[in-house]
């Protein structure tokens, strides 16, 4: 419960708990990091396995091939740039459609985005904004470059690795035999 | 002259026009090590009263790092090149 409090909003965790001064630190803290990030980079740093450049679904194909030591296969991946391509991709005949590339390969095309592995445990937060981003991708919005884009990346998925560490923190604090045992532990920075 | 961008800037659709002015990116590092020092301290101590000085010391040391570490990659690259 409050593992998923805490995945759902940053601090929510704590506020659970009842620790209202730690929760809303931290909360407001994520919050203000995660949001720094789309203003620096703007919305198209919000980039989504599974949704093309152009804010349509990528598809998966699968390509036969004979050559001289046999028959070699290959998936390729065909970002849309529009709804009738979306539609009709046009592949080569002989290509096999896999379908939609998240659900084909889920894990390779993660693998493609892997920084969105960070940003998504922010929350909903960054679902929403993902949304609005594939949106704007449809309208055209283009995406950031260099510094931009590297800042932009660099905040949200760093809001997102701290939510992961409050969130490990606030369920071992509420693991704990009492809470107060959990709060009265000795941290290490203050041991030092 | 780029103008066309500042023109079309809209916050949160558009990234920060932070190419107009080449060190500009290097301060936007700073709100990010603060959050950083915040969010691990105010995790860290046991009580919260504790957590503006204890992330402030931290923030510093972040920071000091980062510049030295700067330094130490400048003066590598000035001599390999």
């Amino acid at each position: 419960m409050v593992g998923l409090c805490a995945w759902l909003v940053p601090g929510g965790g704590y506020l659970v708990m009842g620790q209202r001064t730690r929760g809303l630190t931290i909360g407001i803290g994520i919050v203000l990091l995660f949001l720094m990030g789309l203003l620096i980079g703007g919305i198209r740093i919000m980039d989504p396995p599974g949704w093309g450049q152009y804010g349509y679904m990528t598809l998966l194909f699968q390509r036969y091939l004979r050559t001289s030591s046999g028959e070699m296969v290959y998936s390729y991946r065909v970002e849309p740039a529009d709804q009738s391509e979306e539609q009709n991709p046009h592949p080569e005949h002989s290509d096999r459609e896999l379908g939609w590339a998240l659900r084909a390969d889920p894990l390779a095309e993660i693998g493609e985005k892997p920084w969105y592995v960070g940003q998504i445990l922010c929350g909903p937060i960054t679902l929403a904004a993902s949304a609005v981003a594939v949106r704007e991708a449809r309208q055209g919005v283009t995406v950031a470059h260099a510094r931009s884009w590297e800042l932009g990346e660099l905040y949200t998925a760093v809001a997102g690795m701290l939510n992961l560490l409050v969130l490990i923190d606030a369920v071992y604090r509420a693991a704990a035999p009492s809470n107060s045992a959990a709060d009265s532990r000795k941290p290490v920075a203050e041991a030092a | 002259m780029i103008t066309a961008p500042l023109l079309e800037y809209t916050p949160f659709l558009y990234p920060l026009p932070i190419w107009e002015r080449n060190w500009a990116w290097a301060l936007l590092l700073l709100p990010l090590c603060a959050v950083v020092a915040v969010v691990y301290k105010s995790i860290r101590c046991s009580r919260m009263s504790r957590v503006p000085r204890e992330s402030l010391v931290l923030f510093i040391t972040i920071v000091i790092g980062m510049l030295l570490a700067a330094a130490a990659l400048a003066g590598l690259s000035s001599l390999i090149g």
